[in-house]
């Protein structure tokens, strides 16, 4: 079962991306959120995740500081991370994979493309 | 790499209306009939080129997008409440898309993030490039353009 944590400053997209997450009936256990990446890199320290669904564009800390934060550290490292962003810059996306981003997914996204990628990346069985 | 017109608003504003809240909008003809107060959206970009994108809606077409991003009725609480955060969204995925389509993606720009104002449609500004797209029921929804001079 799945701890997820959703970091988006849109609390409409955070809706959204829970309810695809829901809709593409990943086994969920929990999903947190954060309005930022500040508030991520705590939500990270004191719980265990699974999996971080990240935005770039946020204030106080944005999704690339909050990959670069954790990419220096050896257990939050291993959390895998998809960003999911209206970002289509190559330069940007090449140094997000570099720092370990996972897969980027391009807003607007279908629940299913979601969930196909998070399968994907966690190597999860698909639905029949 | 396009250029900028109001047909490049329409073609990039109206995929992402339907996509993220099924709402199928048109290229509006004529005059439209606002409401004395709508939301409007303002976000910066800088890049290979620097400028402004804005959108504004009335209250009644945002509570609806609001409900359909969200999956709820428009009469839920929710919908209201988020009607204004659902136009920000809606901002800034159309102005990704956007500056994707002006300037192509081996560049790269920044976002400001998006900052929702209230009160009567703003007057164009000497250089904007704007489109109003309409709803089935007609309810109008502008996307203006402001682009800076090439850095």
């Amino acid at each position: 079962m799945l701890r997820v944590l959703v970091v988006d400053d849109s609390p409409v997209m955070r809706r959204m991306l829970t309810k695809s997450l829901e809709m593409a009936e990943l086994p969920i256990q929990t999903i947190y959120e954060a309005g930022d990446g500040q508030t991520a890199l705590d939500v990270l320290a004191n719980n265990w995740i699974d999996l971080v669904l990240c935005d770039i564009n946020m204030p106080q800390m944005n999704g690339v500081e909050l990959m670069e934060h954790i990419s220096r550290s050896a257990a939050m490292g291993l959390v895998p991370v998809i960003m999911v962003t209206t970002e289509t810059s190559e330069p940007r996306l090449d140094y997000l994979k570099k720092l370990g981003v996972r897969a980027c997914l391009a807003k607007p996204f279908r629940p299913e493309a979601l969930g196909e990628t998070v399968r994907q990346i966690l190597h999860l069985e698909s639905e029949a | 790499m396009m250029t900028p017109s109001p047909e490049l608003l329409a073609d990039t504003a109206a995929p992402i209306l339907a996509e993220c809240a099924f709402l199928c909008t048109t290229p509006a003809r004529g005059k439209q009939d606002w409401a004395t107060s709508v939301s409007i959206a303002s976000l910066r970009f800088s890049g290979p080129r620097s400028g402004r994108i804005e959108v504004c809606a009335a209250f009644d077409l945002l509570k609806s997008l609001a409900a359909d991003m969200l999956g709820i009725d428009p009469s839920d609480s929710d919908a209201s409440r988020h009607a204004d955060a659902a136009l920000a969204e809606i901002t800034n995925v159309v102005t990704g898309r956007l500056v994707a389509n002006l300037f192509g993606t081996s560049s790269t720009w920044q976002l400001s993030l998006p900052e929702v104002s209230h009160g009567p449609v703003p007057p164009l500004g000497e250089r904007a490039i704007s489109q109003t797209l309409v709803d089935p029921d007609l309810r109008p929804i502008r996307v203006t353009l402001y682009l800076g001079k090439a850095a």
